[in-house]
């Protein structure tokens, strides 16, 4: 029996080796122990990661059971992200799509040409930190000819970002069956990890204003709306009549 | 009771386990550089501008899986059957064993198991010389085989 102890020696070096360089159970237990030894286990610091919109699907309908379009086509949809009530991130209209998709690269003439090429330069994504009570918003808009509406709005903690994809499910049908963030540590390559994370509850809660993901125009239209108002019955007639007759125009 | 016999098996022991460990690590990683090139070819694929780790079961099984059988064959009996054959004739000659092991047999397969120092030493000058910024940096694994072959040559 003796003589085969050189190859088990090879075995265990071979087994030693793959369990240390191996995501596993082993791994996770090994960092569990260390965490024991070291004391409690610290608070998470916050992370940076960069989030971009990877994939809406939109139901085949809309909500209240009308076509997308009236010509029968499917919605043309994008969507913005916002943290911290800012607007980091506008993707782009995906035209007639039920199943929209983003890619987190993007490649400009005017970089090419003007030979300040850098990797930055070709991502395009937000950068968020996970900072405790922010939170990661995100405005799904339908486009008509003229105009965008918003069909739907999802809010998570920004807590709740790690590396993935982070699959955020609909809970009530605004059209919108789910989305699909992209987040990636926030240097290396922007590459999309296979863990898929559920996130469940994410609609919008009623009473959190809405107002920061409404359009500039939309937004100079309320404000105008409440300088009015300030004049009382007057006011309001103003307003109403210099809304009617910028409609008749 | 400690004598020069069971320090050489302990020896042999320990080469035969740093080869292990060096199986499984990866000798070299290569870390591309494409200049002025690297964001536009991460644009469109960006498996090739990520470093690359090359381990010696890997290397044998892509060359397995890729047709080239016979190249394959030669790296995986000179690189893992041999050095294994080479451990296991050497603590057979110092282990109280009353199998013979015939020096000339053993010398040969000593000979033939270094055959990986040739194909690390290749694939260094190789990418040595290849155009562009790209580098070979010596992983976990090579220190692991070296300390294999040096503990080997001591015995």
């Amino acid at each position: 029996m003796r003589i085969f102890l050189p190859i088990l020696a090879i075995l265990a070096g071979g087994c030693v080796a793959f369990f240390l360089t191996s995501e596993g159970p082993v791994n996770e237990t090994i960092a569990g122990w260390s965490e024991r030894l070291s004391g409690t286990a610290q608070p998470q610091e916050p992370v940076t990661y960069r989030v971009w919109l990877h994939e809406i699907e939109a139901e085949p309908r809309r909500a209240d059971g009308s076509a997308w379009d009236d010509d029968g086509s499917g919605p043309d949809l994008s969507a913005s992200l916002y943290w911290q009530e800012t607007r980091l991130l506008d993707s782009g209209v995906a035209k007639d799509s039920l199943i929209a998709r983003w890619s987190p690269k993007k490649l400009k003439a005017s970089d090419l040409l003007d030979g300040s090429l850098d990797s930055i330069d070709l991502e395009s994504v937000a950068v968020v930190r996970t900072l405790p009570d922010t939170f990661i918003e995100l405005a799904i808009y339908e486009h008509d000819l003229l105009t965008r509406d918003g069909i739907s709005f999802f809010r998570i903690p920004a807590v709740a970002l790690q590396p993935g994809i982070l699959k955020i499910r609909a809970s009530t049908s605004h059209g919108i069956k789910h989305l699909k963030l992209g987040v990636a540590s926030a240097s290396g390559d922007l590459e999309l990890s296979d863990q898929e994370i559920q996130f469940e509850t994410s609609e919008w809660p009623d009473e959190v204003s809405t107002d920061h993901l409404k359009p500039s125009f939309e937004r100079s239209m309320d404000s105008m709306s409440d300088d009015f108002e300030e004049l009382g019955e007057m006011g309001r007639s103003m307003f109403k009549s210099l809304m009617q007759s910028g409609t008749e125009e | 009771m400690i004598n020069a016999q069971n320090i050489r098996q302990g020896l042999i022991l320990a080469a035969a386990f740093s080869f292990g460990v060096a199986c499984m690590l990866p000798l070299l990683v290569i870390q591309p550089e494409l200049g002025m090139a690297q964001p536009i070819v991460e644009l469109f694929d960006s498996a090739a501008v990520k470093d690359r780790q090359i381990l010696l079961l890997e290397s044998i099984w892509s060359l397995w899986s890729t047709g080239e059988r016979i190249l394959a064959l030669v790296i995986g009996v000179c690189a893992l059957l041999l050095p294994i054959l080479k451990f296991l004739l050497l603590y057979l000659e110092h282990a109280k064993s009353s199998i013979r092991v015939p020096v000339k047999l053993r010398d040969m397969i000593s000979k033939l198991a270094m055959a990986e120092v040739f194909l690390i030493a290749l694939i260094l000058i190789v990418i040595k010389e290849m155009p562009g910024g790209t580098e070979v940096q010596l992983a976990a694994g090579f220190y692991w085989f070296l300390t294999s072959v040096v503990v080997a040559i001591f015995i």
